[in-house]
């Protein structure tokens, strides 16, 4: 099969049994691989829901068509389970080598269940399989079990402390990327897994390599080119949006009490660039190259994303960057998500602010931060309660409402009473408070674009068009970054020019069209390589009859089946909702427009997606996009 | 004196973060940096997106708009991230 190598094995950490998982060419094509094929493997092998701490609970690693191939940004690989924080489906996306190395043992992707007896670590050739005993590894740093791993030259992922002592939300580290959200780490420890080594010499066929590699080099020159992709992102890294988001009021600030920083400009794109930057280092086959090297702890390290920078700096008042680089150094160390570790933190100063929870923690003290992060990594004291996530411990304080989560995921770094549609968008997201899998629409309402972020206009339809289109970019195994050269670059170069202005005055009204295209793919029968050369690139692979309109159907599929997954799990739609202070509380008290007016948009969002008034895909859209479910 | 502050690719470029100027409308401050700093061409201003006291202005009246003593005019460049 083109593209694909075919196999996906299945490791039952508990029987050691080693099996190939069958999936058919059809399911290939459509959920493409990454994210959504892992969904459809979830989905087929539970009959009903399944707990995160469960040896029922399996570890979908899934690789992608793209991935290996050498178009840009695909060395990426996706990490899906139930998550411990939220209760629901969780997939998790990473760079590093782990993903491209995996292809080349022959493998699509690795299936893992059960609960190993002892300390383990998974070993993949090309030519078998074998679990080993990890005793060696376990308790060890990521960067040292890496290291100890030994054999440099292939892929590997491990999970630090963090993960071996459950904390909810910790990470799987490959190289120094992170698989960041959910707590797929912490079911690698409750598995008694540390990680995974692979490598080989498996090399996929390609149905046209000649036309592929001339897309590759098109593509290739319009991120290079593109003002985000080719120019933004190199100098500044993804950074160089904390000044924009302080400035459109959209940076989380005191456990998003605000959204804007009055020392923005102390941990700001800018200043990391000036007295911190190294060099800029990204992931194999990336042309972008967004990632910084700066130095922490007298070694030079992977420097934070905008996230880490808000969640850990400006939520927490804290305007030490060299304390935030350091704070995200050891997150990776030991293995967790910095933000859902800025948002507890966050959590717990407020509670504490508020006299609900003596914890000693204050906004705009920082000293005491690096070593919170080691006693939540291994459950000390006050580290044991902040492990446990905002979801729970604003439960057990009686702080529902100065919880940032939905559905029990942390929202990242963009506060949305600036954004309605990224509001919208953290409330339906299948992982919960994700800005990407919510559709990322700030980048319109304000970042790339200046489309009104205080209108309600449209949003519902963009969210789902974007929710869609990028389920499907990861699920095709590219770096959903590579959508930022989607957009067009004439309203950025001027954005006073009077075409701009009226544009982005228009695009609000445009939402019934984008509803109509969103509903009616199959007039999207082309590819528009300039606007987005991923379906291409794909039907060059596998020689699919892939264009612009399957490609997002394929993404519509997948993030229903996502859907389906968790109402499974027990999600109702009155989770689609938001913290109380962004519904309810305004964010500036002269703007009425400054909350989410979620409400009005919810609704239009379910009757466009094909869904009761309840929230569930009904059987008619599910059929229109071929998925298959006994009941509903 | 008002502040006039550069973030983003044009900060980067022109390596200039922040400077204090006379005030006066936008059409003067600007004129003036460009004066002051030959790196930096009217037209990139002009294509900036401006914000005066956090406030985002755009259209050609933002020209007109007079800026006083205290007052902070920003320049930003278009961003994404994730």
């Amino acid at each position: 099969m083109d593209g694909y190598t075919g196999r996906i094995a299945r490791i039952d950490l508990s029987t050691r049994v080693i099996e190939d998982y069958p999936v058919s060419s059809r399911d290939y094509e459509k959920y493409l691989g990454g994210k959504s094929l892992a969904a459809k493997i979830i989905y087929d092998s539970f009959a009903g829901k399944v707990e995160a701490y469960s040896e029922e609970n399996m570890i979908v690693v899934m690789t992608s068509v793209l991935t290996g191939s050498a178009s840009p940004c695909s060395s990426r690989f996706n990490i899906s389970t139930i998550s411990p924080l939220t209760g629901l489906l969780i997939s998790s996306n990473c760079g590093g080598n782990f993903g491209l190395n995996l292809k080349r043992a022959g493998l699509d992707g690795v299936i893992i269940s059960g609960r190993s007896k002892e300390k383990v670590y998974i070993d993949i050739t090309d030519t078998g399989i074998s679990i080993k005993n990890a005793d060696h590894l376990w308790g060890l740093m990521t960067s040292e079990a890496q290291e100890k791993m030994g054999e440099p030259k292939r892929g590997k992922l491990v999970i630090g402390p963090a993960g071996e002592n459950k904390v909810r939300y910790a990470a799987v580290i490959s190289e120094e990327r992170a698989a960041g959200r959910g707590g797929v780490g912490a079911v690698f420890g409750d598995k008694n897994l540390k990680g995974m080594i692979a490598g080989g010499s498996f090399k996929m066929t390609m149905h046209d390599e000649v036309r592929f590699k001339k897309n590759n080099k098109e593509w290739i020159g319009l991120l290079t080119k593109h003002m985000l992709t080719g120019i933004q992102l190199p100098l500044l890294g993804t950074a160089g949006l904390l000044s924009m988001m302080h400035y459109q009021n959209l940076l989380a600030t005191k456990n998003y009490s605000s959204g804007s920083y009055a020392d923005f400009e102390k941990i700001n794109g800018e200043t990391l660039r000036e007295k911190h930057l190294i060099k800029n280092k990204g992931c194999v086959t990336c042309p972008i190259q967004c990632g910084r090297v700066v130095t922490a702890f007298g070694k030079t390290v992977k420097g934070p994303e905008v996230e880490t920078l808000g969640l850990l700096g400006s939520n927490l008042l804290n305007n030490d960057l060299q304390n935030i680089i350091n704070l995200n150094h050891l997150c990776d160390e030991y293995g967790m998500d910095t933000i859902t570790f800025g948002s507890t933190v966050g959590l717990a100063m407020e509670l504490s602010e508020k006299h609900m929870w003596d914890n000693g923690l204050h906004f705009g003290e920082h000293a005491q931060l690096e070593d919170l992060v080691r006693k939540i990594a291994q459950r000390e004291g006050i580290g044991s309660e902040l492990a446990e996530g905002t979801k729970i411990i604003s439960e057990k304080y009686d702080g529902r409402d100065f919880a940032m989560h939905a559905k029990g995921l942390e929202l990242a770094a963009y506060e949305p009473r600036a954004a309605q549609g990224m509001g919208l968008g953290y409330a339906t997201s299948n992982r919960g408070g994700c800005h990407l899998n919510g559709g990322y629409l700030v980048v319109l309402e304000g970042l790339g674009l200046n489309v009104s972020g205080k209108t309600t206009h449209g949003k519902a339809a963009f969210t789902i068009f974007f929710q869609d289109l990028m389920e499907a970019v990861s699920a095709g195994g590219t770096c959903l970054f590579t959508t930022y050269a989607m957009l067009p670059e004439i309203l950025m170069k001027n954005p006073n020019h009077i075409i701009t202005r009226i544009t982005y005055k228009i695009m609000p009204n445009i939402g019934g069209v984008v509803a109509f295209l969103h509903n009616h793919t199959w007039l999207m029968r082309f590819n528009l390589k300039s606007v987005l050369p991923h379906p291409y690139a794909i039907r060059m692979v596998t020689g699919q009859n892939m264009n612009m309109g399957r490609f997002v159907a394929a993404g519509e599929r997948g993030y229903n089946l996502e859907r389906m997954i968790n109402l499974r799990q027990g999600l109702k739609c009155s989770a689609d909702t938001l913290p109380k202070r962004m519904t309810s509380e305004l964010q500036r008290l002269d703007d009425p427009d400054s909350k989410v007016k979620l409400d009005k948009m919810l609704k239009k969002y379910y009757r466009i997606r094909g869904w009761s008034k309840e929230g569930v895909p009904t059987q008619r859209r599910l059929k229109k996009l071929g998925i298959e479910v006994e009941n509903i | 004196m008002i502040t006039v502050s550069f973030f983003g690719v044009m900060s980067v470029n022109s390596k200039i973060r922040k400077i204090e100027m006379k005030e006066g409308t936008v059409r003067d401050v600007l004129a003036e940096i460009t004066s002051l700093y030959p790196d930096i061409t009217e037209k990139q201003l002009k294509h900036s997106m401006m914000v005066i006291n956090k406030k985002h202005v755009s259209g050609r009246k933002r020209l007109s708009i007079h800026l006083a003593a205290g007052d902070e005019l920003v320049f930003l460049t278009p961003s994404s991230g994730g």
